[in-house]
């Protein structure tokens, strides 16, 4: 049971003085490495989802808790840790365009991580491992190679960071919104990749996303986040199919599905008022977050922060409405997902 | 960006149409195409001066003085007997070497202490920023005139742009320290630590050459601050009077009279050669800032 | 809400003010310790020679080396230099000697503010209203070729347009006279600061056409050559402005190209108070240099006659009180600048 990230209480906050924003609050989240599965880390803008990202990725050091990597702190790696961590953990990124400097031809986001990681002993090996990768991603490399970024569309931009990933073979990839910015009729073709890269070279995928049809394609478990903290975590067709926390069911209400027996915008939208933002400030991380907008808010939510309840043995939700089952502990989260991950 | 679309090519290309698409981005850009046009056109001059003049003419007394333009002095004498023609084919290059002795001095400064501020952050950063800011407040120009004062006619072409550069590194080091911190939350440096690479190619490799226009325009408009410099010295009776220089020769214009003499091409040498450098600096570094920010592009 | 953050940021502003003062003052403080020997005892001998009045120089040396203090340890000589200039005291001239320094200044300096001051007024009202016609839509294609010519002049120096302007409309067609701010004969009617509530009843004076006739060519000189920075800046703002979504709203209600017009004109020209300080401090640089091409007897005329004569006391002075003033000019400026622009407000990143 070697975890190949641990999430341990991570609380990261951003700004200083009467501008604090806590991007991730008290989150804890364990992937195994024998068991390599797509867990879906879900929330609107600003729910952290992103700052987890990058957390994960070495960006950024979380202001207190601990986030691991083969059981090594992230924040405390030497250099030569470092170097190994970054090859083995790569990423997708949102925007297709920014992920390449606009100054080299595309070519050297392929080349470069090869040499830099020794993969591939000759030029011709190297040469025939990259455009092996364009290929599973269904590009033909003659058509991109030797081009600068601007010359490419936006679905090829994003393919060849997925064949880079493919290239690169590591044991974990953060997959931050990878198809929100390309075309409808690719996102099909990018998400197969990555389940590919998933399934076949058994890669774990964290899967950061505020589109929750796409999740319910490929992950494994989901995890919804609101304001830094977890709503809602489990069996992602229980979370999708029957949502329990007041925010999921908003957040399941308004994805326009495709199926016109479905209703759509049932859930009433409640404008949070100034006081209750107010309450919402002073409270930090001792209520509950979503309270100013939640149709079900008790007096309760407004003075404790609910823990996470188990509504089903493979789904919890922080929220009273399930008071009285039983609580599980944050740490937990771990062996929630491992369960789920066949 | 057009430069790059033009490297972009491989170079099976004809050479052709690479110039002909230099020639259609100078349609758009023509700053860029014009003040490039003045510098070769400057060399030219140089060039065809260079076969034809004597160095020693450029001094004092070197030939008769206050003669007006004729077939023998082209560009006529000034009233100490310097052939004005030697002068401009001479002088204009030692004003330039001014400038750029003091603009590279300045700038290489100023891109380590912006880098440095943008890179360490934390106090390094606070402290730099602050000196930064207070060497933009002075005009550096009154510091220049006490410096100068001191060391008297004593200071030669290099000494005279080293204390130059003293007062330019300051508006380069914030450009780039403004820049890089833009630069640096941008995602390809995010991709170039999981491509392997250190901090140092970091800086160097990705975004350093997206530094270059930027750099480029910073340096030609720190050349033009210090011709303006040394000249204003010049005028001043603070700058090297022996060498033959442009602001030397606006020195000794103003105080010998020439105006009131009416030998209107001892005016008109300085003047119009000054005036030609600082319209192709100025048209050259605002072309190049166009190339390096298409947003300003955009707007026109 | 509007005063939010206004102490962190007038607490900002004043310690760059302070720190650029003191800045200056130790470079005044350094330089003359650069050279080998006593640069200013120098200067003195230099100047009143072995011949002249040896009470005067041995006055003059004992008085400079109380004043530095050159036999003390070099942070005593510093914490006195940094004393006597907060207290005002800047020294003696050497070469009008007993003549305070700051006197000669304050006395030059409205000289050169009398040049500087229009000239910037000048420049900046023309220059912004150039550029708002540029921005105009409806403006005849033919207009535009303006703009190369102004950004032309905007290169140039302004002691090269004096140059050109006094050989063209002094010498040529003798329009103006050449140097000074009066005839050499003509004595002026200077009013002390005492009395300037009287000072309207000068204005038709023989002083005033005096100063008049032979301010016009310098203010120009200084004036022109700004002329295309304020244009270019304005019509720079106002094509941002009419490209922002609020104006096209605007125009989508129906308001009037008049209208329109006016809307942009407003919130175009207030970016361009900040360009101010900027533009004052370009202008008194650009006039001493000015200055020293028409032989007029401002701070530019001042630091000529201090450079050839070694008067080292006026020109450390002169450096001091100049950077002072633009130091104080800017920091004023940055203080009421959110005061008149709801855009922008106190409170920095």
């Amino acid at each position: 049971m070697d975890a190949i990230l641990e999430l341990k209480n991570v609380t990261k906050i951003f700004g200083s003085g009467h501008n604090v924003v806590s991007a991730m609050d008290d989150i804890s989240l364990r992937l195994d490495a024998d068991k390599p599965g797509i867990i879906t880390v879900a929330g609107e803008s600003g729910s952290g989802k992103t700052t987890m990202g990058n957390m994960v990725l070495g960006f950024l050091n979380p202001t207190s808790g601990k986030v691991m990597y083969k059981g090594n702190d992230i924040a405390k790696m030497s250099s030569k840790q470092r170097f190994i961590f970054h090859k083995e953990v790569q990423a997708v990124f949102q925007d297709p365009f920014a992920a390449y400097n606009p100054f080299y031809i595309v070519d050297r986001i392929l080349e470069l991580p090869l040499t830099q990681y020794k993969l591939g002993k000759s030029a011709s090996e190297k040469k025939e491992m990259i455009h092996n990768a364009l290929q599973l991603v269904g590009l033909r490399p003659a058509e991109v190679l030797g081009r600068y970024p601007h010359q490419l569309s936006g679905g090829q931009r994003q393919r060849i960071v997925v064949a880079r990933a493919l290239l690169l073979r590591p044991s974990l990839l953060v997959a931050d919104e990878p198809v929100s910015m390309v075309d409808a009729s690719l996102r099909a073709n990018l998400l197969e990749s990555i389940r590919k890269l998933n399934r076949d070279l058994r890669i774990s995928v964290l899967y950061i996303t505020h589109d929750l049809t796409t999740a319910y394609h490929i992950s494994d478990a989901i995890m919804i986040l609101y304001r830094g903290s977890v709503v809602e975590a489990g069996n992602e067709e229980k979370v999708i199919k029957n949502p329990s926390h007041p925010y999921t069911r908003l957040l399941i209400d308004s994805i326009p599905w495709p199926d016109i027996t479905m209703q759509w915008g049932k859930e009433p939208l409640i404008e949070p008022s100034d006081a209750a933002m107010q309450r919402l400030i002073m409270g930090g991380s001792q209520i509950c977050k979503f309270a100013p907008r939640c149709p079900n808010v008790m007096e309760q939510c407004w003075n404790q922060r609910p823990p996470l309840y188990r509504v089903d043995p493979d789904r919890v939700a922080a929220c009273f409405l399930y008071q009285g089952g039983d609580v599980m502990p944050g740490e937990a989260m771990g062996d929630l997902f491992d369960g789920l991950i066949a | 960006m057009t430069v790059q679309t033009s490297t972009v090519q491989p170079s099976t290309r004809p050479k052709r149409t690479r110039l002909r698409r230099a020639l259609l981005y100078f349609k758009r850009n023509p700053s860029l195409g014009i003040g490039l046009f003045m510098l070769i056109a400057l060399i030219v001059f140089t060039i065809v001066g260079l076969f034809q003049v004597d160095p020693l003419k450029g001094y004092a007394g070197a030939v008769r003085g206050s003669q007006p333009p004729s077939a023998k002095y082209i560009f006529g004498t000034d009233g100490q007997g310097r052939d004005l023609y030697t002068v401009a084919v001479l002088g204009t290059w030692v004003t330039l070497e001014i400038g750029f002795i003091a603009a590279a001095v300045g700038m290489g400064l100023g891109v380590f202490l912006g880098f440095s501020s943008a890179y360490f952050g934390g106090w390094v950063d606070n402290i730099l920023r602050w000196v930064i800011d207070v060497f933009m407040t002075i005009p550096g120009f009154l510091i220049l005139i006490v410096l100068a004062a001191l060391l008297g006619g004593r200071v030669s072409t290099e000494g005279t742009g080293l204390i130059i550069a003293l007062f330019l590194w300051a508006g380069p080091a914030r450009v780039v320290r403004s820049q890089v911190l833009s630069l640096r939350e941008r995602q390809f440096v995010q991709m170039a630590k999981l491509n392997g690479l250190n901090d140092m190619r970091i800086i160097f490799e990705e975004l350093f050459p997206n530094l270059l226009p930027f750099l480029g325009a910073q340096l030609i408009s720190a050349v033009m601050g210090a011709v303006y410099s040394s000249a204003g010295l010049s005028i001043l009776g603070l700058g090297n009077l022996r060498e033959p220089q442009l602001g030397t020769m606006l020195y000794f214009m103003t105080t010998q009279g020439a105006v009131v003499r009416g030998m209107w091409w001892w005016v008109a040498v300085p003047v119009v050669l000054l005036c030609w450098l600082f319209v192709m600096l100025y048209l050259i570094s605002s072309g190049m800032d166009e190339l390096a920010n298409p947003r300003l592009r955009r707007r026109q | 809400m509007k005063l939010k953050g206004f102490w962190g940021f007038f607490g900002r502003r004043f310690l760059l003010f302070i720190l650029v003062v003191w800045s200056a003052v130790t470079i005044n403080f350094i330089v003359p310790r650069l050279a080998p020997g006593n640069p200013i005892r120098q200067a003195i001998i230099t100047r009143y020679g072995l011949t002249a009045d040896q009470s005067v120089v041995n006055s003059l040396v004992i008085y400079y080396e109380g004043y530095f203090g050159l036999n003390d340890p070099l942070y005593v000589q510093y914490f006195r230099f940094l004393k006597n200039t907060f207290s005002g005291d800047l020294g003696f001239s050497i070469t009008a000697y007993p003549r305070y320094v700051s006197d000669m200044i304050l006395e030059k300096i409205l000289w050169t503010l009398q040049l500087v001051l229009p000239a910037t007024l000048i420049a900046s009202v023309i220059g912004s209203l150039l550029g708002a016609i540029f921005a105009f839509p409806r403006i005849p294609k033919a207009i535009n070729l303006v703009v190369p010519l102004l950004i032309l002049f905007s290169a140039i120096p302004a002691f090269l347009a004096a140059i050109a302007l006094i050989y063209v409309f002094a010498y040529k067609l003798d329009l103006f006279p050449l140097v000074g701010a009066y005839d050499p004969t003509f004595v002026p009617h200077i009013i002390p600061i005492s009395q300037w509530a009287s000072l309207p009843n000068y204005l038709h004076g023989p002083t005033f056409q005096q100063i008049l006739k032979h301010s016009i060519l310098p203010i120009a000189a200084l004036a022109v050559v700004q002329l295309g920075g304020w244009a270019l800046g304005m019509r720079g703002m106002m094509v941002t402005i009419q490209g922002e979504d609020y104006m096209t709203f605007a125009e989508a209600k129906g308001l009037t190209d008049g209208r329109m017009f006016s809307y942009t004109v407003r919130n175009a020209l207030l970016p361009q108070i900040t360009g101010f300080g900027l533009a004052l401090s370009g202008a008194l640089m650009g006039g001493i240099l000015v200055e020293s091409i028409f032989g007029y007897p401002g701070i530019g005329g001042l630091i000529n006659g201090a450079i050839a004569a070694k008067d080292y006391p006026v020109i450390y002075a002169n450096s001091l009180i100049l950077i002072t003033m633009l130091a104080g000019v800017t920091f004023v400026l940055d203080l009421i600048y959110p005061l008149i622009d709801p855009r922008i407000s106190y409170s920095e990143k």
